[in-house]
């Protein structure tokens, strides 16, 4: 099945990311909150794709009205813009200015201590803020990405940014192999995250139905939860003001019906999980891109 | 090699719903037989359970045809 979905790049701007490092060493927190105010006016206007998208999100699937949907788009770029100062600034040692929450992690280490685990997370909230409350078992964290998208994190470092508290594991579609090594890391007892939510061009995806609108998601997290027999979760971190809220839902796997049914049950549980999270934090929706495959139509 | 062999290639061309006569030595696989990476995961572990011999990441360097992948495998199982 072939589907228009994410191009594998990433938006982001070095300076942008030094001058609000800049702010929180010295200005703290909330004085870069109030300059994010300022500087997500100029993204609304600049950044047109991820506008469009958005009021396509409100528009059509909250059905919101234009007035709310047009305060809400604005509301989505900051609350965008303070998850990734937040994430910046628990990188620069701030984790104490943060409260941590989590549901369902008692399970969650239960299985760790046993072995290893997948999760499967989504673009929504700021998954990396848990990393300073995962401790030691960050260490075992091997987060799968794209190769594109480690190459630029191993240029950030190697320009002075602070060393990644949890491992990459860099998959590339032109690599047959890459992907083995997520099977030789959970042979290890480490546990794999992926993102669930990110359909790449050329890669296996399904159509499922989405927040009431049909939506594309890759197959390949769900294929490999069905087939490595390890317990797998889903997981997500979600911004509460100050405090992030850990949700850790541990997925049903039976291989009852061949891996194939199981495949397609993990990614029903999985679009139920994210949309109960979006009805509780609709503004932390972060893929920025036309999500849904339904045709566009003028909102 | 051979008894193996045709097994592999049984197996194979059920799990991956490629024709039996397509596993010539010479066959891309990923190109003339159709394997994408999440299908080498079903391929270590059939392998793995047929001949005992178990594939990394690092043994798949450079491995780009059906032949290469069965003298990889026979290497492994002399070493």
């Amino acid at each position: 099945m072939s589907a228009e979905g994410w191009n594998a790049k990433s938006r982001g701007n070095a300076t942008g990311y030094r001058i609000f490092g800049f702010f929180l060493r010295h200005f703290g927190l909330n004085f870069a909150y109030i300059n994010l105010a300022y500087v997500v006016l100029y993204f609304v206007l600049a950044a047109p794709a991820q506008r469009a998208a958005l009021w396509d999100y409100y528009r059509r699937t909250w059905h919101y009205g234009r007035l709310k949907s047009a305060w809400c788009v604005y509301l989505h770029f900051f609350r965008f813009g303070q998850c990734l100062v937040d994430k910046m600034a628990i990188t620069q040692g701030l984790s104490d200015k943060f409260e941590f929450v989590a549901e369902g992690y008692d399970d969650f280490l239960e299985s760790l201590n046993r072995g290893s685990a997948i999760m499967i997370g989504a673009h929504v909230g700021a998954w990396e803020t848990g990393t300073p409350f995962f401790g030691d078992y960050a260490k075992r964290m091997h987060i799968v990405m794209f190769d594109a998208e480690y190459q630029k994190i191993k240029e950030a470092i190697h320009r002075g940014a602070p060393q990644l508290p949890y491992n990459i594991i860099a998959v590339n579609e032109d690599d047959l192999g890459s992907i083995l090594k997520i099977s030789e890391a959970l042979q290890h007892n480490a546990y794999v995250c992926m993102q669930g939510d990110r359909y790449v061009n050329n890669g296996r995806c399904e159509r499922l139905d989405f927040m009431g609108r049909e939506a594309v998601f890759p197959q390949g997290p769900f294929i490999l939860g069905a087939k490595m027999r390890v317990p797998v979760y889903f997981y997500f971190s979600m911004r509460e003001g100050k405090k992030y809220h850990f949700y850790f839902y541990r997925a049903t796997v039976s291989t009852a019906g061949g891996s194939r049914a199981c495949q397609l049950d993990l990614m029903r549980q999985y679009v139920s999980r994210l949309e109960q999270v979006l009805h509780t934090y609709p503004q932390q929706w972060f893929n920025l891109y036309r999500f849904w495959s339904d045709p566009s139509a003028a909102v | 090699m051979t008894d193996y062999k045709e097994v592999l290639i049984g197996q194979l061309s059920e799990e991956l719903e490629v024709s039996r006569d397509k596993f010539v030595d010479g066959a891309l696989l990923k190109d003339d037989l159709g394997f994408d990476s999440l299908d080498l995961v079903d391929v270590v572990v059939l392998i793995e359970e047929t001949v005992g011999v178990k594939l990394t990441q690092r043994d798949f360097a450079g491995v780009k045809t059906f032949g290469q992948m069965l003298d990889l495998i026979e290497h492994k199982r002399q070493a």
